[in-house]
């Protein structure tokens, strides 16, 4: 591959993550996201009962949940808007005539889908930030950090989300990527339980899921975040480097299947 | 060959899912406008006072009961963390007392699920005696009254109001009209709280026995408040109530027999007996927290020697100095400045002769390859915390390269 086709590629990623993005933006369900955040930010000032002042460790916890939760719809609800559509609509077809490959295709909507979810997160994080900081007076940065693995944790869900589209249903696509986000939490202790209860089999199985499903339980903010401990950079390093090839796996796989399917 | 029913177009689909949401809308309607209207019948023992309480009770108790006790565990969470760093906070970890964090949480609990005591109890003692809400305390008590007035469990309230009214006011801090004012009202509280234990006894089974909230004990408050209130004979009458193995080597019971013997020297309260006791209290503290260490849970992004303050605050120790007495092996303060320099990266303090002496602790079977020495089949926390961060390490690189060739593998020949 020379870099003029390389130079091809990325102004196709580019365009494909960008029309993407575009069209998140207006959808009606992002705006209603975006705008449901609202009142939840103006409960940090409302709910206090007895007038026990602003509760910092209550609002950035609920906050975190609240911007994980919010970026788990858009991730489902957005990515399925992806691929699937576009197959059912037949307009796939107009776009891989001018594209270089399927997985092109793939990474650009990928790429568009974590644009948006980039911005919710800088959006929902920021405002989290700004409250706690007009309340107390102090800056937590733990909490951008904390953003920040929800938003490698959100990607990587992307990621699985748009192999699954590529080969599946909707109702089936919805119905393994929660399957499996419920299993990336629990695996670990699934593997516990099996060798506790002296099932090898069982968990020799596990430890083979656990090597091609991703341990999402990496992602946990919550020691960090409530005892106010800075994550190590070697760690999130490390992560960074987790997630990143975790994507590029699942997004191999989703292209090479749509590759190979018949449309 | 089949043809599509005649009727059966868009508009019609459409008019038939507007049907069904009107019925449903209008089911629900008129369910809300009965249960409103007639909410003493379907709700004999809930407060309903606004719309928002009726609408609580349309979902259902599972789910609410559910979602009640996430709040109650995050709550207990809370409290086990203790106060934010960065902010000012006036509370320690470990402990309910003077938590505001903690109130919020609860409150939503007690709105999920009226019924359970406990947390009445733990909120009003805050509000009352570590907050400065003493009518708030009392306005949730009564609350929980109303919506609990066929529990068996209810006394548990009014001995809750009685502990409150009671102890607001202390005879070493407040005048002798205000404890006399408040313990009145106390004394009635406990009337009422002896009098729905007596007539809920039958129901009242071993396991919702409560080590504070049971008839001896408010027995003994009321022995207590009514000697504080001059009404001595009705004391004596409320002491003969207790049981004997409870009157004896008690400074209460002494207190009583000063009383019955009409000695000369009879302080006005009960609490002046135990002045030099206050005293020796106030000066050493040798009260311990009653909970250990907390659960190694997965920790591996955060640096282990963290850990360490992790496990100080968990344990609602809050100066190094008591933890120096609690936990020998970590605490030895090789400077002033740097109270904690020595740690290694496990959050252990290698420059000593490293033996862990936690309290429950025996480390003598095991060495791991840190030198920690464990007890056999036990490990420290923080050592497991530790191993967790390399073990994790390890294997999510490993997983990372596997999956980047595999990729690679992929990309290159499917």
């Amino acid at each position: 591959m020379n870099i003029s086709q390389i130079k091809s590629r990325i102004s196709c990623i580019i365009a494909i993550a960008w029309y993407s993005f575009i069209e998140a933006l207006r959808n009606r369900l992002f705006l209603g996201v975006f705008l449901l955040a609202l009142p939840f930010a103006a409960a940090a000032w409302t709910v206090d009962t007895y007038q026990l002042g602003f509760q910092t460790r209550l609002v950035s916890d609920a906050g975190l949940t609240l911007i994980s939760t919010l970026g788990l719809l858009v991730v489902l609800f957005f990515s399925l808007d992806q691929i699937i559509p576009d197959i059912e609509r037949r307009t796939v077809y107009f776009i891989f005539t001018r594209m270089p490959s399927r997985h092109t295709y793939m990474i650009g909507r990928f790429f568009g889908i974590m644009a948006t979810l980039f911005c919710l997160h800088i959006f929902l994080a920021g405002l989290l930030v700004t409250i706690i900081k007009l309340r107390t007076g102090a800056w937590f940065s733990e909490i951008p950090v904390a953003g920040l693995m929800i938003f490698l944790k959100q990607s990587l869900l992307v990621s699985i989300v748009m192999l699954l589209a590529a080969c599946t249903s909707k109702i089936v696509t919805v119905s393994l990527s929660v399957l499996v986000y419920v299993v990336g939490h629990g695996l670990d202790i699934f593997r516990m339980l099996a060798e506790q209860g002296g099932n090898t089999i069982i968990a020799f199985l596990l430890d083979i899921a656990g090597i091609i499903l991703p341990d999402f339980s990496l992602y946990e903010t919550r020691i960090m975040v409530m005892h106010e401990i800075p994550a190590q950079t070697s760690a999130l390093l490390i992560l960074a480097f987790y997630t990143f090839t975790a994507i590029f796996f699942y997004l191999a796989i989703g292209g090479a299947i749509l590759k190979h399917r018949d449309l | 060959m089949s043809s599509q029913p005649k009727d059966f177009t868009p508009v019609s689909t459409r008019l038939t899912v507007l049907s069904v949401v009107l019925l449903l809308a209008m089911a629900l309607s008129a369910q809300h406008l009965i249960k409103s209207r007639y909410w003493n019948y379907y709700y004999p023992e809930v407060q309903v006072t606004n719309f928002g309480d009726i609408v609580l009770q349309t979902i259902p108790a599972q789910i609410k009961s559910f979602l009640a006790g996430i709040f109650r565990i995050t709550a207990d969470e809370y409290m086990h963390i203790g106060p934010t760093k960065k902010a000012k906070q006036n509370f320690v970890a470990g402990s309910f007392a003077g938590n505001t964090e903690i109130m919020s949480l609860l409150e939503i609990s007690i709105i999920l699920e009226p019924t359970n005591m406990e947390m009445y109890a733990v909120m009003s003692h805050n509000l009352a005696l570590y907050l400065n809400r003493f009518k708030d305390a009392i306005k949730l008590l009564h609350r929980g009254i109303q919506a609990n007035k066929e529990s068996p469990d209810l006394h548990k309230l009014y001995g809750a109001a009685a502990y409150c009214y009671g102890f607001i006011k202390k005879p070493s801090f407040a005048s002798p009209a205000e404890v006399k004012r408040n313990r009145e009202i106390a004394v009635n509280y406990l009337d009422a709280a002896i009098e729905a234990y007596l007539a809920n006894e039958h129901r009242i089974t071993p396991y919702m026995h409560d080590d504070f909230a049971n008839l001896q004990n408010y027995y003994v408050m009321k022995t207590r408040f009514l000697s504080d209130i001059g009404k001595k004979k009705e004391a004596i009458a409320a002491w003969q109530k207790v049981a004997y193995e409870r009157q004896q080597e008690s400074y209460l019971g002494y207190y009583i027999t000063m009383l019955q013997q009409e000695e000369a020297g009879l302080p006005d309260f009960p609490d002046d007996l135990l002045a030099p006791e206050y005293q020796a209290l106030f000066q050493v503290s040798t009260i311990k927290p009653p909970y250990g260490s907390t659960a190694a849970y997965r920790s591996w992004l955060v640096d282990p020697a963290s850990l360490f303050y992790l496990t100080l605050y968990a344990r609602g120790l809050g100066a190094p100095s008591l933890l120096m007495q609690d936990n020998h092996q970590h605490a030895t303060l090789p400077s002033e400045n740097k109270p904690f320099s020595e740690l290694d990266e496990y959050g252990h303090n290698n420059t000593h002769a490293h033996q862990h002496d936690h309290p429950g602790h025996d480390h003598a079977d095991e060495v791991c390859p840190q030198g920690h020495h464990h007890e056999h089949g036990h490990e420290c926390p923080h050592c497991a915390s530790a191993k967790s961060w390399k073990q994790a390490g390890t294997s999510v690189m490993l997983q990372a390269l596997a999956m980047l060739a595999a990729a690679i593998i992929i990309r290159r020949f499917v």
